[in-house]
């Protein structure tokens, strides 16, 4: 039987023990660590975080990508984000994707869509108790695995020894391959709405994209900062990007009033490409389209109800728009 | 149900002359081009802007726009956004991409492009109309000996060049497709015309020919047990090399060689063609001088061809058997026959050697120890049931097909069916791909045809339910495609289910009036490109909104209609119209849509 190691405590000791365990026994796998517990670790213990870097790209030690932070209080809107910057943080530091989302909860039932929009194939999730098929009434649909897991720090040489350890990443390969006979929740719809503090960021990451200003590294800070609890903070770098000024959301012009624009931005990857997120409120499929005169730019999409289908307008206007994930 | 009308449009006629045809106007090679301004354009374009570099005014207002990739045309006045832009590209409406220069001609262009000239008339259809001209174009240039898939050409665009032969891996499901047209067809105009009309007349000798060939498929192979052949070729005619192969010779066939037939090792292997063909069916081989020693037919038959086989046999039982008791004697042996088979074998259709074909297995076996028999299962396990039913049902007989039925409902076959999107979604997760990449398009046709048929012959409640469960697990891939003929399917099953009757008629009304193969541009400026979730891949797989007909890659009912197409070619194949004429005259049999005048 194998089993599921996991790192509960986020201590130097706790870290450090797994390490050493890991290093005496290469058929162990651990199974911890956020993307901003890893930031963390890397500004306290270079030298350990260096371990573990090591371990990470060697696939012995998988991190629990997803949430950048493992936090309940996590908006929807906030969980998007924080996708793209957790996952772009393990592509652009060890290059790597993965495909485990591991979270705490339903984000207003729109944890389907924004997981597998984010590439994210399976889920685990402290709220959940069972394995099943999650399928959100926006039609998009994720597996919630369970497992028995054992606290690394708890074992001893022993049990180390006489046991196979797997990733969660290796459980949901065993999930897709199986014959699953799950049950299928069929969950109410649901919607990104950002209020007060989040949505000052998105507007203020709408403001600059807008008017061509590529500020992707200071938005990153103010929600990473945000993310940190620190509210103030955030404000104050998406204050000085606006003035408090409104985007001026005239320059995108979609079909349908029902279709809004719920985000615009520049690409992280600098190549001053316009990532557009839409979603569709009414909850009826539609053939929508969005013009942008000032990126030369115009397209046709389908949209099913309560979707947000993220898209990517090239700088030229040689170009073409893509149809892309959130972590784009 | 109050009927949708369709009204007459506006379809695409396209001329390619050579440049010093005399028709061409020489008004069109003076014209001097000019590319037009579009800033504040209020529509997605097609081409990116800095491409236009010409454009002339038609009438009515109409504008249009010339440039490096296709012709853009702009009506302001259109209803859709699809009647206000339409896009020409080569190589199915213009000969090259770039467009030199265009000359307006009331509603019309002629449109200079390099050394050829394409002339592009608007001419109004109604959607009748146009069924009638690809029903015309396929009988004249793809049937052969009433079987109906498509037809190569020699010559780009030219029909009088099409091969003497086809081949097809699937003409008795495709086949059994047009078949089925032309039975509701029959029926529909028998009920308007009176059955004496000549064009009822002529319906009901399509339907029955191609009756005939489907129920000839299940005979031609001379095997005493129960088989269906995918296809056949006579002496003279080449053999494709993908697919297994027997040349009839007396009592015995062999296999001969293709490349397939050599790695599977069954080369030259022989099994028994001593079942009689019933003289009516061979009539479409013997009466063009050809004898049963010049049959080569195609064998490892898939459940595509049976399941087509079963609905086809069904609907002809109920359309064309009343008037033809000797064709019905003929459905019902070919039908027992075959089910017969299937149940003989282990729920598996088998080879003579025993063996089961690749794709026909609803057995247990498969479903349990197979990963793509475990994704198969909820359809597989609900043809097998309806081939069951339609056998009770054109029979009239209970025995061992009831029996049978049972036991399997006893096993749980019509539970597996609702089971299909978790492990449709599941599989694609395994291949780690987006499921709409994942999907055999072709089995959504299959899915139609099993819980149509599933859901119109079951009585029992319980069972109902379970069959509308597994029809609805089905919906999303395929409502998704505003395909007419999937949808009307689709709601006859489930008739609670809400289907856009307006995005269907506009899927008549901008499909082309012919069915020549000729590639489209679809890298366009107005769609978005998808990706695949394959991260490492980027790979692009599909477009963003869903064209019109006229503006996509021709296929059957077996392919993504948001597929990126990116294959170039220039016209060398004629495809059957029976994707429009299945949809059209199902959707006007059951009132689904009707012609404007004649509601």
């Amino acid at each position: 039987m194998s089993k599921i190691a996991i790192l509960n405590e986020f201590s130097i000791e706790a870290v450090k023990d797994a390490l050493q365990k890991l290093e005496s026994f290469p058929n162990l796998k651990v199974n911890g660590l956020n993307a901003y517990q890893l930031t963390e670790l890397s500004a306290i213990d270079p030298g350990l975080f260096a371990g573990i870097s090591d371990m990470i790209k060697a696939d012995r030690w998988f991190p629990y990508a997803g949430a950048w932070i493992n936090s309940d209080e996590l908006s929807e809107i906030a969980l998007i984000k924080s996708c793209l910057y957790s996952v772009r943080y393990f592509l652009d530091n060890f290059g790597k994707k993965y495909r485990v989302f591991h979270g705490q909860k339903l984000y207003n039932n729109m944890l389907p869509q924004i997981v597998y929009s984010s590439l994210f194939d399976a889920v685990v999730l402290d709220s959940e108790s069972e394995s099943k098929w999650l399928h959100g009434a926006d039609d998009f649909r994720t597996l919630v695995m369970t497992a028995d897991t054992v606290d690394i720090n708890d074992l001893d040489d022993d049990s180390i020894s006489e046991n196979d350890f797997i990733s969660y990443e290796d459980l949901a390969d065993k999930f897709f391959d199986a014959h699953l006979e799950l049950e299928t929740v069929f969950l109410p719809a649901g919607s990104v709405k950002p209020e007060g503090i989040e949505k000052t960021l998105v507007d203020a990451e709408k403001f600059a994209a807008i008017n061509g200003e590529n500020k992707t590294a200071k938005i990153k800070e103010a929600w990473l900062a945000y993310f940190d609890g620190d509210c103030e903070a955030a404000r104050e770098i998406a204050d000085g990007i606006t003035g408090s000024s409104a985007p001026d959301e005239s320059a995108f012009k979609l079909s349908d009033d029902s279709v809004a624009l719920t985000e615009v931005k520049l690409a992280e990857d600098g190549s001053g490409d316009t990532i557009i997120r839409v979603a569709e409120t009414s909850g009826k499929e539609q053939s929508a389209y969005i013009m942008c005169d000032r990126l030369d730019a115009g397209f046709r999409f389908e949209i099913m109800p309560y979707e947000m289908p993220t898209f990517r307008i090239p700088k030229g206007s040689d170009g073409y728009s893509k149809e892309i994930y959130i972590c784009e | 149900m109050t009927p949708y009308i369709l009204k007459n449009h506006l379809t695409r006629k396209i001329t390619f002359l050579d440049k010093n045809d005399p028709q061409i106007p020489a008004a069109l090679f003076s014209t001097v081009s000019e590319a037009p301004d579009l800033s504040g354009f209020p529509y997605p374009l097609p081409s990116a802007k800095n491409e236009y570099t010409c454009s002339a005014e038609g009438d009515n207002s109409v504008m249009w726009y010339g440039g490096k990739t296709g012709i853009t045309r702009y009506d302001p006045n259109g209803e859709s956004i699809e009647d206000r832009i339409m896009y020409f590209s080569a190589h199915r409406h213009l000969p090259h991409h770039a467009v030199d220069a265009m000359l307006a001609d009331g509603m019309n262009l002629w449109a200079l492009c390099r050394d050829k000239v394409a002339h592009i008339e608007m001419i109004m259809l109604t959607a009748e109309e146009k069924a009638e001209i690809l029903l015309d174009e396929t009988n004249k240039y793809v049937m052969r000996r009433g079987m109906v898939s498509q037809r190569d050409l020699k010559e780009f665009r030219d029909y009088e060049s099409r091969y003497p032969y086809a081949a097809c891996d699937n003409d008795g499901l495709f086949t059994s497709g047009y078949a089925i047209g032309e039975m509701y067809r029959y029926a529909t105009l028998k009920e308007k015309l009176g059955k004496d009309h000549p064009r009822v007349q002529d319906a009901r000798k399509n339907a029955t020919k191609a009756c005939e060939a489907c129920l000839l498929l299940m005979y031609v192979h001379g095997r005493p047990e129960g088989f269906i052949a995918r296809s056949y070729h006579v002496t003279g005619e080449p053999i494709p090399d993908d697919g297994i192969f027997y040349k009839r010779e007396g009592k015995t066939a062999h296999c001969v060689f293709t490349t397939e037939a050599k790695n599977s090792g069954r080369l030259g292997e022989e099994v028994p063609c001593d079942y009689p063909v019933p003289e009516r069916l061979a009539a479409l081989y013997r009466d063009l001088g050809y004898t049963d020693d010049d049959i080569y037919y195609k064998a490892d038959t898939s459940s595509d061809e049976v399941t087509g086989h079963f609905l086809q046999m069904k609907i002809a039982h109920d359309f064309l058997a009343e008037d033809d008791p000797e064709l019905d004697e003929l459905i019902k042996d070919a039908c027992k026959r075959t089910t017969k088979h299937i149940i003989d074998h282990g729920f598996e259709f088998c080879e003579s050697s025993g063996e089961p074909t690749t794709w026909a297995k609803w057995s247990k076996r498969y479903f349990d120890n197979d990963p793509i028999g475990y994704v198969d299962a909820p359809l597989n396990s609900s043809e097998m049931l309806v081939y069951l039913k339609i056998t009770m049902y054109i029979t009239g007989e209970k025995g061992i097909w009831q029996e049978t039925y049972d036991k399997l409902i006893s096993e749980g076959y019509a539970d597996l069916g609702a089971k299909h999107y978790d492990r449709f979604y599941q599989g694609a997760m395994r291949e780690k791909v987006n499921p709409e990449e994942d999907l055999m398009y072709g089995d959504n046709m299959l899915a139609l045809m099993t819980y149509w048929m599933l859901c119109t012959l079951e009585t029992d409640e319980e069972l109902l339910a379970k069959y509308r469960a597994a029809f609805k697990s089905w919906s999303g891939l395929i409502l998704r495609e505003h395909t007419p003929g999937y949808d009307f399917m689709y709601k006859l099953g489930v008739p609670d289910a809400e289907i856009d009757l307006e995005k269907d008629a506009k899927w008549f009304t901008h499909f082309e009036a012919n069915r020549l193969i000729a590639s489209i541009n679809s890298e366009r400026h107005d769609v978005a490109v998808k990706l695949g979730r394959n991260y490492d891949e980027k790979r692009e797989f599909e477009i963003s909104a869903l064209l019109t007909p006229n503006e996509r890659h021709v296929s059957k009912y077996d392919r993504n209609p948001y597929d990126l197409f990116k294959g170039e070619n220039k016209g060398t194949c004629i495809e059957s119209c029976y994707i429009y004429t299945y949809a059209y005259w199902i959707g006007r049999y059951y009132g689904f849509i009707d012609e404007e005048g004649q509601a």
